[in-house]
Order: structure tokens, then sequence, then C-alpha cells
């Protein structure tokens, strides 16, 4: 016999009390809690909701949901940095080899036109106004109205802040070069392309996979 | 004989991973259903075990999840992914290897005979 509607709905409560608030992970325990339940109510015709419920959680052990939920979390972060990385390879391979040898050509045309001192400040600039810029259309991105994992753990690399205070370091001394400003200003580049890239994607796999966390 | 849960710890995401190529689609309760039955019982695929290794599986680019309303709630479903495909064959022959090893290794001991 199928759960209610009602019981559902005290499923979600439940899980939300265990500390899951994240929808995207209490769709797949509801279900599995449910369609457990189902079966224990099944079988024994006496049992209520309640104790088939206790029973049922009993199942995740000492720890409950804690476990699973850590290591969604964990995974999810993994699937961030994997297609970050992947993003950042791309600029190795065709076609878009071609682009970084572009990228590096005009970065490397700059340093025979302008100071180098004026191209890292110019750089830094551009950098900052180029993350603010795509804080905005990230922004534009609907926000969800439920909290999802996915958007909390597997939409962020922290590797943009690091290597913005690497090139602000950098700036400052004196010993640049124009080879060194290549390579500061191709990688800044890529860096900033692959956050957004995993960004765009986590997001409408998102929008995909829970629309009703958006609506 | 009930089987030692510890000994196939290891052998989980070759076990997901094949059901989920015969089986095609599969939400997280029917996969630790199938393995239960396939088992005869003997093997207890807890939700603390399950569900990390199919998030593991999902974060590998192995499977893939969609979401199916069944009426009262949503349910979430694992399919394999092109790679997850290839990746199926790879991992039996890897425990097919390994098991290999293991019945030559312990046949040789003397005294230590596995049932045929």
């Amino acid at each position: 016999m199928p759960l209610t509607d009602d019981q559902i709905q005290h499923l979600f409560r439940f899980t939300e009390k265990k500390s899951v608030r994240s929808y995207d992970l209490q769709i797949e325990l509801v279900d599995h809690l449910a369609s457990r339940i189902e079966e224990e109510m099944e079988a024994d015709k006496g049992m209520s909701f309640e104790k088939a419920l206790e029973k049922v959680y009993k199942g995740f052990g000492l720890f409950g949901f804690a476990k699973v939920l850590q290591e969604k979390q964990t995974q999810l972060q993994r699937a961030a940095r994997k297609i970050w990385w992947q993003e950042i390879g791309d600029f190795f391979t065709w076609p878009k080899v071609v682009l970084l040898a572009l990228l590096v050509s005009v970065f490397w045309t700059l340093t025979q036109l302008f100071p180098l001192d004026l191209l890292y400040i110019g750089f830094l600039a551009a950098y900052i106004v180029a993350g603010l810029v795509l804080l905005t259309r990230t922004v534009r991105y609907k926000k969800a109205r439920k909290e999802l994992l996915l958007l909390k753990f597997g939409g962020n690399h922290l590797s943009s802040v690091v290597f913005f205070y690497q090139l602000f370091v950098v700036s400052m001394s004196d010993n640049v070069s124009a080879v060194g400003f290549c390579i500061v200003a191709t990688v800044g580049v890529l860096i900033k392309t692959a956050s957004f890239q995993l960004y765009r994607k986590v997001k409408d796999k998102a929008f995909t996979l829970y629309p009703e966390a958006f609506a | 004989m009930k089987s030692n849960q510890q000994l196939f710890r290891g052998t989980l995401t070759t076990i997901v991973l094949k059901l989920l190529r015969e089986e095609g689609k599969m939400y997280g309760y029917e996969i630790t259903k199938k393995v239960k039955e396939q088992s005869g019982g003997s093997i207890n695929l807890t939700e603390g075990a399950l569900y990390p290794a199919l998030h593991k599986l999902e974060a590998d680019g192995l499977v893939q999840v969609s979401i199916e309303n069944i009426g009262n709630r949503p349910r979430k479903y694992y399919t394999l992914t092109k790679e997850g495909k290839k990746e199926v064959t790879h991992k039996l022959e890897e425990l097919s290897v390994f098991l290999t090893q293991m019945q030559t290794l312990l046949n040789q001991k003397p005294g230590i005979i596995l049932p045929s």
C-alpha cells in the first residue's frame, strides 16, 4: 500500500530533523525510507507508520544519515575538481589549443608594446572586472528556492582566489619578465574560464534534475 | 553459510555496475533488493554502504542520474554512462583474474582447499 502524501511530507521533515536539509539528497533518502516502510507495513499489516520508520531508520546505522551526507559532499567536490581540470585540459587539445596559442600571442604582443608593470596592473584590474562581470552573470541564474548540495559543493573551486592572491603579489614585485607575464596572464584566463564553465555546467544540471527547486 | 560482509566491500562497485548493466535503470532501494535476491539472502547491502558507492560512481562519471515522479514522491534513477559500460567489462575481468589468483594461491597451501 503506497504511503499517503502526508506521510511522504513527514519523511521530508524527518530527514530535515536529522540534518539533511538539501533537497537533492532528501529525495533519495525519502524514497528509500518510503519504499522500505511500504514493504514493512505490507509484510506486517499491524505495524504503524511510525514504528516502521523507526525500524527502517535503524538500517542506516549508528550515525544515521551523517555518513551518507558527508560522502555526498566529498563526492560532489571530487566531481567539481574533475570537471574543472577537464576544462583546463581542453585548452591543450584541438580545437581550443588554437585559442590558447592566440591568447599567448596577444599577451606577448602586449609585452612588446607596453611597460610590464603597467601590464600587470592592467591585467589585475581586468581580472577583478571579469570576476565581477561573471559574478553578475551567475547571479542572474534563477536562485534555487530549496537548498541543493549540488550547488553548495559541486560548483565551486577555490583556485581562482589563490591565483588572484599570487597575481597580486607578483604584480607588486620588481622581478617581472615578459615571459612571466604571458604565463601568469594565460593561466589567469584559463582559471577564470574553467571556473565559469564549471559553475554553468553544475547550474544547468541542477535546473534539469531539480526544476521544482527553482519554481 | 552466510558470507563475510567485509569480503564483499571491495567488490561493491563491481556488483552495482554489473546490476545496472543488466537492468538498465535502477533506484537505490531496488539495487539493495536485487543484491539480496541474487545472493540468496546472504549479502545484505546496507544503506550506509550503497549510497556512498552510488555517489562515488556518479562523481567518477560512470553513472548518471534522472529523476522521475512516481506518484507520491520523486525517485532518483541511476543508469550507466558510456564510460560506465566500458568500466563494467574492465571490473569484471579484474575480479575474474583476482579470483583465479586466489584460487591458485589457496589451493597451493596444504590443508587449505577451496570447496569446489
